[in-house]
């Protein structure tokens, strides 16, 4: 347990670290800063239980590494957050991201996106802008090639309008 | 009205460069809760953009199934490997079945 | 006899005084410099935060960009009554309407009404195009309109406030320093005085108009200056005019000359 514990935090420091050349890479030669600008993480969060979640995951381990989304802590306006969601991946023939799925523990809807990737892609890393319903927390999943499931949890506070808009 | 789209991708690329592909598409993604104008109490209902594909030789390079949980007029930035010169094609289709697509030739050098 | 004769002209000089008094100070108020309410003015994208700063900075990923593609479309677009399209007559718009945006509102000169953008384009959709009029938030003229004034992007505005245009002045000027609804706020209240603080989370901008029409993440679409008017009413409980009223387009003018030199940024991007 504690060894899991160590690694998790061992892979999730190289994962902070390579957040800033993959986001740097992934955007190709593009401002990191025209997507997103993710917080400094000091929190881990546990994957949400919720049935579409328990339904994906199936029985299957999860690893808490090698998977970053990358998104503002605070969001101007929930209608649309912009967020890169990244898999650390050579995306060969035999190690490459099979598909990317989004999962929202707020949203009407929990399954948000679910991205197929091959080594056609050359990099798994997707960006998009997202549609938030209030403050909640993302989970990204990642399947390789040999089925293996690896995830990122983030927290992201949405703020409400100050002055109601009947306009 | 057809949908309105713009795709940003380079004109000409390395043979095994990766090269980063931009989408927008001008859609409402309409999550089914707003309701219509005109004070009717009657609710828009859910449409939304649910799948976009891009397709370079012959191959489905990006498959992206989507919910209300995008954000509306949607944009998608992802990568490919330029191979050989082609066209990106990618298709998208609504949730009350409205159908759009868009061409881009990438042109690859040795 | 004498002594009542004597007090009656007293009272009717003093009357007599009062008013030129009266009418000078009027003449005077009326000639007076409008008052500068704001020392530096700052356009709203500076206090938004920087993912908005970033979606209004890239021309591909703003999605008020979709809406000056509309524009163009429709620019180049012939109408069904046969007379010739926007292109037809103004040539290319880049070089057509290069400046236009920074001078509105202003008046007609063949009418005497005062016309803001929107104004100006269905005069032309309807006199001379022989078409029905665009209405506001429909996507043909948030789409004209936002390619007219992205023509104009980084030039100063500079309206006039002279002549008949004086009295739309200080109707607006008037609207936006008088409280209103539930709340019982004016415009001046938040824009000029609480400029930079925070609403709950959010920053109060300066309100001005130059970056119009946007694309509102709020809307989840792009609207007009007189929509964002109704946006705020409703904020603080007030009557909501509707989109092209006398009360706006004064307002609307107004606001122009308040954000002299700023530079157009439309198509904006704003929360």
């Amino acid at each position: 347990m504690k060894r899991r514990a160590a690694l998790g935090t061992l892979g999730g420091a190289l994962g902070i670290v390579s957040k800033a050349a993959i986001t740097g890479a992934a955007l190709g030669g593009l401002p990191v800063r025209v997507f997103a600008q993710g917080a400094p993480r000091d929190k881990t969060f546990a994957i949400p239980d919720l049935r579409p979640i328990r339904e994906f995951i199936n029985n299957r381990p999860v690893q808490r590494t090698r998977v970053f989304i990358d998104i503002a802590s605070q969001a101007d306006n929930g209608n649309s957050v912009p967020a890169v969601l990244n898999v650390e991946s050579p995306m060969t023939e035999t190690d490459h991201v099979k598909r990317m799925v989004l999962f929202s523990d707020k949203n009407p809807y929990a399954q948000m996106a679910h991205f197929t990737l091959g080594p056609f892609s050359g990099k798994a890393s997707i960006a998009t802008r997202l549609r938030l319903g209030g403050s909640q927390h993302l989970t990204l999943f990642a399947e390789m090639a040999d089925n293996s499931l690896y995830a990122d949890v983030v927290e992201v506070t949405v703020t409400v309008s100050a002055c109601i808009d009947a306009a | 009205m057809p949908m309105l789209s713009r795709i940003q991708a380079p004109a000409t690329a390395r043979k095994g460069e990766v090269v980063t592909v931009r989408i927008l598409i001008q859609h409402p993604m309409e999550n089914g809760f707003r309701y219509a104008e005109g004070g009717t109490g009657i609710r828009v209902p859910y449409n939304v953009v649910n799948r976009l594909t891009c397709r370079y030789l012959e191959v489905d390079v990006f498959q992206a199934t989507m919910t209300s949980g995008i954000a509306a007029n949607p944009l998608m930035q992802f990568h490919l490997l330029a191979r050989e010169t082609g066209e990106l094609q990618f298709d998208w289709v609504d949730t009350s079945g409205e159908r759009g697509s868009a061409r881009h030739l990438l042109t690859v050098t040795a | 006899m004498v002594q009542r004769a004597r007090r009656v002209s007293l009272i009717a000089a003093v009357l007599c005084g009062l008013v030129l008094i009266v009418l000078l100070i009027d003449e005077a108020r009326s000639q007076a410099p409008p008052i500068r309410r704001l020392d530096v003015v700052r356009s709203g994208i500076e206090f938004a935060g920087a993912s908005v700063r970033a979606m209004q900075a890239d021309d591909f990923t703003n999605p008020g960009m979709l809406w000056v593609e509309r524009g163009e479309a429709l620019w180049k677009a012939a109408p069904a009554s046969g007379q010739k399209s926007c292109a037809g007559c103004h040539g290319d718009v880049k070089t057509a309407m290069r400046g236009a945006a920074t001078r509105y509102p202003q008046i007609d000169r063949a009418t005497g009404e005062l016309l803001n953008l929107e104004g100006r384009i269905n005069q032309c959709v309807t006199q001379r195009q022989g078409a029905a009029a665009l209405a506001y938030e429909s996507e043909s003229l948030i789409g004209l309109t936002a390619l007219v004034a992205t023509q104009s992007r980084s030039m100063p505005i500079a309206v006039s406030i002279e002549g008949v245009a004086r009295p739309h002045f200080e109707a607006g000027q008037a609207f936006y320093l008088l409280r209103q609804g539930h709340v019982n706020l004016s415009c001046s209240q938040c824009h000029d005085q609480n400029h930079g603080r925070t609403l709950l989370a959010e920053p109060i901008s300066q309100g001005h108009g130059n970056a119009y029409p946007i694309y509102r993440l709020e809307w989840q679409a792009a609207g007009s200056l007189h929509r964002r008017f109704r946006s705020c009413l409703s904020g603080v409980r007030a009557e909501l005019l509707p989109q092209g009223s006398p009360t706006f387009l004064d307002l609307e003018l107004y606001l122009a000359w308040r954000a002299q030199g700023l530079p157009i940024e439309t198509p904006g991007v704003r929360r």
